[in-house]
């Protein structure tokens, strides 16, 4: 299949989403299938993967991609919208106050030093407070509550029954940036070796592990692959 | 005549195509930059492109334009459409496709895209051009104030100063028929003549306030000529 409309539009909603949820995409799809599509088909999943896949190819090269990740907190598979790129030219958003940009980073921060990488709602208005200096003015916690609303929205963060997660976005864009600053707290899966923030954790060790990781070891073997000790914790 | 030495022609070769891949660099620069910038549908300006993108360095912008505008039209959809402002060049990224349904946007753009729509729909109907203040007179018949937080829209007020600087609306001064002073009026921007359909706008207004297109004739006379002209172009190129 050529480069159409269809991947043009799917481009724009995918990037005017920030992150978008598998069905989601896939009903996004079909309304674009009939608008621009040749024919009376409904796309199928594997239309899905295919147009995802032509679209990267032609954007890889202005270091952006749509990238498809599974979210453990939901157990449910995202398409994430990212730049790849940490560069200058990536960091020219004329939409936040720099006060705005810091508190983002200062969530980053927090979640990522929070041992089950979680922070309560309130901790997350009150790290406002950090904001305030240097001739900026402080977030306000009105502000505060619009801006995460914002972010979750586009899925940098996730609130779960009162509390803030890493959203699918936040995990794929900032990956190359925390395991940088932060090497020596985060932790990588030791199945699959990708750095992990949720999963499941061991009764015995420290390790945390991704539930369908251990899932297909736990099919041969009966210990946990870090520890060697007997494997307890219910999946 | 003696034939260049081989080390001269690697020289010239290398710096050929030094230079070729220096340009390849600086239209994928120039293309992330326009991107960037246009995040928020903002205008953005040619000085801020040339300083981010060619470090300041505008010798290269007119000669790498036609393919970064042709890499933005041909991947993602999209076309630089220049805005009338005094002295500086600016720009707006506008989509070439329709946008469709309301289901490709998220919720909050959503929100925003039907409070723009009554506003362009209300101008539309008042003929083009309304003082500002009559727009907002309009929207409170519909429970929507200025100063106020709408439960459904957010603050109406802040909202419609967004639509000016993405160029939905624009806003100017202009004397009022048996007014001394100069008053000010709103009318369509630049963003909405490209963006939005005339006549899919005219259709919902009339859903809105149950009646037919046909009841408004000028608008109703517009928008078949527009939908007229791209049949006629059709027509043409066969």
């Amino acid at each position: 299949m050529s480069y159409t409309d269809v991947h043009r539009a799917f481009l724009q909603a995918c990037s005017n989403h920030g992150t978008l949820s598998k069905q989601q995409a896939l009903d996004i799809l079909i309304g674009i299938y009939t608008r621009f599509g040749d024919s009376s088909d409904v796309p199928s999943e594997d239309n899905l993967v295919d147009v995802v896949a032509k679209i990267n190819e032609r954007i890889y090269r202005f270091d952006q991609k749509i990238s498809y990740m599974h979210y453990e907190p939901t157990e449910k598979d995202f398409f994430v919208f990212v730049n790849l790129q940490e560069s200058p030219i990536d960091l020219q958003q004329n939409f936040y106050t720099a006060a705005e940009l810091h508190y983002f980073r200062v969530l980053l921060r927090e979640l990522t030093l929070s041992e089950d990488h979680t922070l309560g709602s309130m901790v997350c208005l009150n790290l406002t407070n950090e904001t305030a200096g240097d001739g900026m003015k402080a977030v306000t916690k009105s502000r505060a509550e619009q801006l995460l609303s914002e972010w979750e929205q586009l899925g940098y963060f996730l609130m779960l029954e009162d509390k803030c997660y890493f959203g699918p976005k936040a995990i794929v864009e900032f990956e190359k940036y925390l395991n940088k600053n932060y090497a020596d707290v985060i932790t990588r899966c030791c199945l699959c070796n990708v750095t992990i923030f949720y999963g499941i954790r061991c009764a015995t060790c420290p390790q945390i592990l991704h539930k369908d990781c251990l899932k297909k070891y736990l099919r041969r073997l009966t210990n946990c692959p870090a520890c060697k000790k007997l494997w307890s914790v219910a999946l | 005549m003696p034939r260049p030495s081989q080390s001269q022609t690697q020289q010239s070769n290398e710096s050929v195509s030094a230079a070729s891949l220096d340009e390849a660099h600086l239209i994928t620069n120039m293309v992330k930059t326009i991107l960037n910038l246009s995040m928020n549908k903002s205008v953005i300006k040619r000085t801020d492109i040339s300083s981010i993108a060619l470090k300041g360095d505008s010798r290269f912008y007119n000669r790498i334009m036609p393919e970064v505008l042709e890499i933005l039209r041909e991947v993602y959809g999209y076309e630089l459409v220049d805005v009338d402002s005094k002295g500086q060049k600016t720009m707006i990224l506008c989509s070439t496709i329709d946008t469709g349904s309301l289901l490709e946007l998220n919720d909050s753009y959503r929100r925003r895209y039907t409070l723009l729509y009554l506003i362009l729909g209300y101008i539309y109907m008042k003929n083009g051009t309304i003082p500002e203040s009559l727009l907002w007179e309009f929207l409170q018949t519909i429970g929507i104030h200025e100063q106020q937080d709408h439960a459904y829209f957010g603050e109406p007020k802040k909202l419609f100063e967004s639509f000016i600087k993405q160029a939905y609306v624009v806003r100017f001064k202009q004397s009022m028929e048996g007014m001394n002073e100069e008053s000010i009026f709103i009318s369509w921007g630049v963003r909405a003549k490209h963006e939005v359909s005339k006549k899919e706008l005219l259709e919902a207004m009339c859903k809105l306030m149950n009646r037919k297109p046909t009841d408004f004739k000028t608008q109703y006379i517009e928008t078949q000529a527009l939908s007229n002209t791209s049949t006629d172009e059709v027509e043409e190129l066969e």
